[in-house]
């Protein structure tokens, strides 16, 4: 009987066992990479790195066999190191963004290559969808927006970037809102102010399945969007549309209703479990008579308690007109917060996310970039800044996108564990940069070799799927990639085994076009 | 086209086997046909076998040997070894560059008359820097006559057609000639001399014995003329023309014919035959083994590996037996039991020479010790140390001897088959064992009942398609069943689990040379020799700035200072012994102070570098220890097969690293990043290539660290990096325009009798002018 110890604890193991698997068996979790489930291991990826602390040997876990009388440590100060290291190395020789750069610079994050490829593809309900997960005032903000995801957009190294903000403000003008809610909770939320941040809090808050009222001091909601931005920088109609919109997911407006800290405590601390101080800078709220809290750990908010009530007041509201897209993205956090405190009766923010960054595109990468995109600039010139796009102007807009996103970045192992290990794409670097090349050929999914790890899970996928056409390691070392054999085309994978491809590989580098 | 496509293929399949282990074979086989791989004949080959598409891509473009576009009529290697680079073959093949205008990616002309291409080691590392142009080995070549050398060898080519000499022996033959044709020998033209010694004998109606014998590792003075005369010392010329070879036949052995009867002169012998560095073409030198040079050479020698080497021909099967080969082999078979004989090694102390040095005996007991239905013993001769070629000379001089081994390996460990793995980068290897294994099957040394014993062994070869990692044997059996040479984690050690997943023993070509001499003169005996640890010889290729190179087989223990100073004479040109770089890229850079070192396992380790392969490259002055890293990282980098990622992408970060650093833009916290770096890769990796990748930098810096940061204040001490360093003519120039005349990017303007200026914006830094000048006017000066 073989007997191995993991992090000081004895286990019994099977005939040819491998750490992994006794580790994953008795619930010690290793990372993996370029591990899967029956296949042979790969042994490339050195994310399942283990020591064996009597000798000191690093060793990988999905293949060496556990051996009587090993000690091994799955966590230790060297071992993490190792996994660092091994990331910080693939990193270096992967080339592609996570996030597209429009999306890094959004206020709100919003998935903007997402919602192009939904447009291009006709699907306008699932783009609104899409970018109510991140902004609650599309139409508003595709007038007002100072659009920084444009200035960032890598078209314009092309031509002219695009014209993601007109995009969305159509998308937005779409009456058919099919946004799903969830099952109300009954928890009563109350909120201060209706400009962009309580707009958008409170469509979150709906959304969310609060009861959430909004009290605001001017006759209608929409602060300074209605008060500051003139008629003709944002038609009156498009923030009634939208502010309708909110309506109808429940929330319930009190307008012409000051609020100062006296009506809070003699008040709304007695109705609501949450008040959320979504006001401009010019009015304030004085908090000193409220308790401050340690709940929060984040630099953007303080948390008070009056009675039973959780007071949250953002430490910076963006108050010039053209942050409405910040006072928006912080709304819609207002609500993850409080989400957050209901569940940890404390707030740490979501963890920082690892992303990959590409460089400028090459003069050479063009073409490569265009394989997904049309080939025409300019076209969004001939849209009307004030009447935006017709239904077909906007498809052909968002067909110029050069998705430069990595399809699988809420689904890649290397950037998890990246995030995980907070593994830098800056330790390494080479003088040499590779350039771009995309393989979109087949229907069902692109390859793209500057994203891979070189572990050959697709080669062993489509080895095991019994297809004469599959993929191949060509040339050595350093300048390994996954190609097509002979002269065969990519085309020739069946579709079934592309889709199991593109699930199996654990990076972008296959990945489902759609 | 394509009948004949599917006629050829289907030739190669019948021929080779159409199960998925023989797809280098067919490849070779397809490649020997096309002189590349067409896609018609690959796809021919997936349709008529179980050979997969996904097998065959990644296998073809894996291994160096194979190409995917037609090549030019005529191939040439430059070889970029350990030698050869430290005397400039880089410089040699941007020459060839230029003369044959390449762009950046192309390797063959245009008009499709030559490949170019870079090869590891062309084993004639005496010579450095070496070209081969097909079969035909060019020594010491300077990029200022690349010219010359394409003329020439074109020159050969349309004269070569000649008949060849039939000689017809009527009279008792007297004395022998020996005529070493080993690669060195070969490659300073050996071959030319030995038809002009078939020539001469012929014309003047002498009768005596021609004999080829194998490498005398004396490669220093090749070629090696040896006459015997009957009842007197042999006498040995080095350095051998052909139109020498008249006059030294004429001296020892007297024409029958009446016709030819001339005059016989004699050779003047020339006292001091190592003062003269330089190759001289006219004077002839004859070598006495009393001579002190030649004592020195041989004296601190111990053949054990190599015994019998420059006396027998190594295809000689009747000359071995008459040597005492074979005795050892029947001795096993006849009195020792297997476990015996293992006991017997076990005794001996031998350990595996093919790098780490695993005791031999217990790798021959596991195997022994599996019960399995087959079992199988390998003799990795998968060579590929870029500075290193004993292996290569083993197989190549005594392939008796090594088959010898492997049977014995074979009886011990109760395999059923035996192979060789030897790489296609060494057709002179291939052949003579081919043939020695015919022979022994032959004379009943192979086959069923080898002998008249119970004992029965087929031996094949596996010819390598040129991957250095696959000398680590899990790659080397990868590669035998068909895979790209990756190697796999350990355990299952291949002894247990190893070919088609039979237990298989893998030893070095050197190690199974010692079995035979160990089984014949008593394991005390070896065990005796060398020291506690380390037992018995070691073979090195001794190269570089040495005055004496060649293949030396040396007692272990030996020190640093006893093989550079007494064996190798010293450095040449009276320049200063700066460093040896021992193991080649798996080893150190050791400085001359620890020359008092010895030799052996436990104390290289413990100065940072390794026994590896046997490569032995001398450093001098004027050599760069930052470049010498940076050439042997680039080595392994290159070699990586690319599988585990600190290997695949440690050592490129590495390189990058260096090239920084070369170039003259380094910082002080890249010496950080490769000194953190480098462990990782140490620990991270599967194989020996990515463990052992590491140290020619980490020696280097722990030894020379002062050079990196001269590198990185923008200085290279020994003048060598080409972006630190300038050309300048000083004022001795006569004005004489040779530099002019020869510079390949007109960087120096034509002036007769002016002193000539060089534009640094067109110099390339070739160093053709420096070499061409007659005054030693071009002068090599920091970066201002």
């Amino acid at each position: 009987m073989t007997e191995i110890k993991i992090n000081n604890t004895s286990y019994t193991v099977n005939q040819n066992e491998t750490i992994l698997s006794v580790a994953q068996r008795e619930g010690i979790h290793i990372p993996t990479m370029c591990w899967v489930k029956e296949f042979k291991p790969s042994t490339s990826c050195m994310v399942c790195v283990v020591q064996d602390m009597r000798n000191g040997k690093i060793l990988t876990s999905c293949s060496a066999k556990a051996e009587q009388g090993m000690v091994i440590e799955t966590d230790n100060e060297e071992v993490i190191d190792m996994r660092k290291s091994a990331l910080e190395l693939l990193l270096s020789e992967h080339y592609g963004d996570c996030e597209a750069p429009c999306q890094r610079v959004c206020p709100a994050e919003m998935d903007i290559p997402y919602m192009n490829r939904l447009i291009a593809d006709g699907k306008m309900d699932e783009a609104l969808q899409n970018i109510s997960e991140t902004i609650a005032l599309p139409s508003i903000l595709g007038y007002i927006c100072p659009a920084p995801c444009e200035k960032a957009c890598r078209r314009k190294d092309i031509d002219e970037p695009v014209s993601i903000c007109l995009l969305k403000r159509f998308v937005g003008e779409n009456e058919d809102d099919k946004t799903i809610k969830s099952p109300k909770n009954n928890i009563p939320v109350a909120i201060i102010g209706a400009g962009p941040a309580g707009l958008a809090a409170s469509y979150y808050f709906a959304k969310n399945g609060f009861e959430c009222h909004v009290y605001d001091n001017n006759d209608l909601p929409g602060g300074k969007m209605r008060t500051d931005i003139p008629e003709e920088r944002l038609p009156r109609e498009v923030l009634d549309f939208e502010i309708k919109r909110i309506e109808k997911l429940g929330v319930k407006f009190y307008q012409n209703q000051p609020i100062d800290a006296d009506k809070i405590k003699t008040d709304l601390s007695k109705k609501y479990s949450f008040i959320l101080l979504t006001i401009g800078a010019e009015t304030s709220i004085d908090t000193s008579i409220f308790n401050k809290t340690s709940y929060s750990n984040i630099k953007e908010l303080d948390i008070y308690t009056l009675n039973n009530t959780h007071i949250f007041a953002p430490k910076q509201i963006p108050s010039k007109s053209k942050m409405a897209v910040r006072a928006a993205a912080l709304g819609r956090k207002m609500c993850e917060w409080t989400m957050e405190f209901i569940g940890n009766q404390e707030i740490s923010g979501p963890a920082r996310t690892f992303n990959s960054v590409y460089k400028r595109i090459a003069e050479v990468e063009r073409d490569e970039f265009l394989k997904e995109a049309l080939n025409h600039s300019g076209q969004e010139k001939t849209a009307d800044y004030l009447t935006g796009f017709t239904a077909v102007q906007a498809v052909k807009e968002a067909q110029r996108c050069l998705h430069c996103d990595c399809r699988k970045k809420d689904d890649c192992d290397l950037r998890s564990l990246s995030t995980e290990y907070k593994a830098s794409q800056r330790v390494y670097t080479l003088d040499k940069h590779k350039n771009t090349v995309k393989n979109t050929e087949h229907k069902q999914i692109i390859l793209e070799n500057l994203k891979c790890i070189k572990c050959g899970i697709c080669i062993q996928t489509t080895q095991r799927s019994g297809d004469k056409t599959g993929f191949a390691f060509s040339g050595r070392g350093f300048d390994v990639q996954i190609a097509i054999p002979l002269d065969k085309s990519i085309t020739e994978l069946s579709e079934k085994t592309s889709i199991e491809c593109a699930k199996n590989c654990p990076t972008g580098a296959i990945a489902l076009k759609f | 086209m394509s009948d004949n496509t599917q006629h050829i293929v289907e030739k190669i399949i019948v021929e080779n086997g159409n199960s998925r282990d023989r797809l280098i074979p067919i490849l070779q086989a397809i490649q020997a046909e096309y002189n590349y791989l067409p896609v018609e004949a690959l796809e021919k080959v997936c349709e008529l076998t179980e050979i997969t598409q996904t097998q065959i891509t990644g296998v073809s473009t894996f291994y160096s040997q194979f190409r995917h576009k037609p090549a030019g009529k005529h191939t040439i290697k430059v070889c970029v070894g350990t030698a050869c680079h430290v005397k400039g073959a880089m410089q040699v093949f941007d020459a060839f560059k230029r003369q044959l205008k390449l762009e950046a990616e192309n390797d063959t002309d245009a008009a499709g008359l030559y490949t170019l291409e870079e090869v590891a080691c062309l084993g004639c590392c005496t010579l450095a820097p070496v070209v081969q142009i097909d079969d035909v080995t060019y020594g010491k070549v300077s990029q200022s006559e690349i010219e010359n050398v394409l003329d020439d060898f074109l020159g050969k080519k349309t004269s070569s057609e000649s008949t060849k000499n039939e000689f017809v022996r009527t009279e008792l033959k007297k004395g022998e000639i020996r005529l070493g044709l080993g690669s060195c020998c070969v490659a300073s033209g050996s071959s030319e001399i030995e038809k002009k010694v078939h020539h001469t004998l012929e014309k003047n109606s002498i009768a005596t014995h021609v004999k080829q014998v194998g490498c005398v590792g004396m490669c220093h003075q090749v070629p090696l003329l040896e006459i015997i005369e009957d009842n007197k010392e042999p006498v040995l010329y080095s350095k051998v023309k052909p139109e020498d070879v008249k006059e030294i036949i004429l001296k020892h052995f007297k024409p029958t014919s009446l016709g030819n009867k001339i005059k016989s002169r004699f050779l003047s012998t020339v006292e001091n035959i190592y003062n003269n560095p330089e190759f001289s073409p006219v004077d002839n030198r004859y070598l006495d083994i009393r001579e002190k040079q030649v004592d020195d050479f041989l004296s601190k020698q111990k053949h054990i590996a190599t015994e019998l080497k420059g006396i027998i021909n190594p295809d000689d099967i009747q000359e071995y037996k008459t040597n005492g080969g074979f005795q050892a082999l029947l001795k096993c078979l006849r009195h020792m039991t297997p476990e015996q004989v293992i006991e017997q090694i076990k005794i001996s102390g031998l350990r595996g020479r093919g790098g780490a040095g695993f005791p031999t005996w217990i790798k021959w007991d596991i195997v022994r010790n599996e019960q399995t239905a087959e079992k199988y013993v390998i003799c990795n001769g998968d060579e590929g140390d870029p500075g290193a070629f004993m292996d290569r000379m083993l197989l190549e001089s005594f392939p008796f001897r090594i088959i010898e081994g492997l049977t014995i390996a074979a009886y011990a460990t109760g395999a059923t088959k035996a192979y060789l793995y030897i790489r296609a980068e060494y057709p002179l290897a291939v052949k003579r064992i081919q043939d020695a294994i015919i022979e022994c099957k032959n004379h009943h040394y192979l086959g069923q009942n080898l002998l008249s014993s119970d004992f029965s062994l087929e031996m094949e070869i596996f010819q390598g398609a040129g991957a250095f990692v696959c000398g680590e044997e899990t790659a080397l059996i990868a590669s035998m069943e068909g895979d790209r040479g990756m190697p796999e984690i350990r355990p299952p050690y291949p002894a247990k689990e190893g070919l088609n997943n039979f237990p298989t023993l893998v030893n070095n070509a050197e190690t199974l040379a010692n079995i035979a001499w160990i089984i014949q003169n008593g394991a005390n005996n070896f065990n005796a020799i060398g020291t506690a640890d380390s037992c018995g010889t070691k073979v090195f290729a001794l190269a570089g700035k040495v005055a004496r190179g060649g293949l030396i087989e040396v007692p272990m223990g030996i020190t640093i200072n006893e093989i550079v100073n007494d064996i190798g004479g010293g450095i040449q040109n009276n320049k200063k012994f700066k460093a040896v770089q021992i193991g080649g890229p798996s080893g150190g850079c050791i400085p001359a102070s620890l020359g008092d070192t010895p030799v052996d396992f436990r104390h290289l380790m413990g100065i940072g570098a390794m026994m590896g392969s046997g490569g032995l490259v001398v450093l001098d002055e004027s050599d760069c220890v930052v470049d010498i890293a940076r050439y042997f990282l680039s080595f392994t980098q290159n070699q990586s097969c690319g599988k585990c990622v600190f290997c695949r992408t440690g050592t490129k970060h590495m390189l990058t690293i260096l090239d920084r650093i070369c170039n003259g833009h380094g910082k002080m916290e890249d010496l950080e990043t490769l000194e953190k770096l480098a462990p990782k890769i140490i620990k991270g990796s599967l194989c020996g290539l990515g463990k052992t990748a590491p140290n020619p930098v980490l020696t280097s810096l722990k030894y020379f660290r002062e050079e990196y940061i001269a590198h990185i204040n923008g200085q290279c001490p020994s003048k060598k990096c080409q972006a630190l360093i300038r050309y300048q003519i000083d004022e001795s120039c006569i004005g004489c325009t040779k530099c002019a005349q020869s510079c390949p990017t007109d960087a120096i303007e034509n002036r007769p009798h002016q002193l000539h200026i060089i534009d640094q914006e067109k110099c390339i830094k070739c160093d053709v002018c420096r070499m061409v000048c007659p005054v030693d006017s071009v002068k090599i000066t920091p970066n201002p």
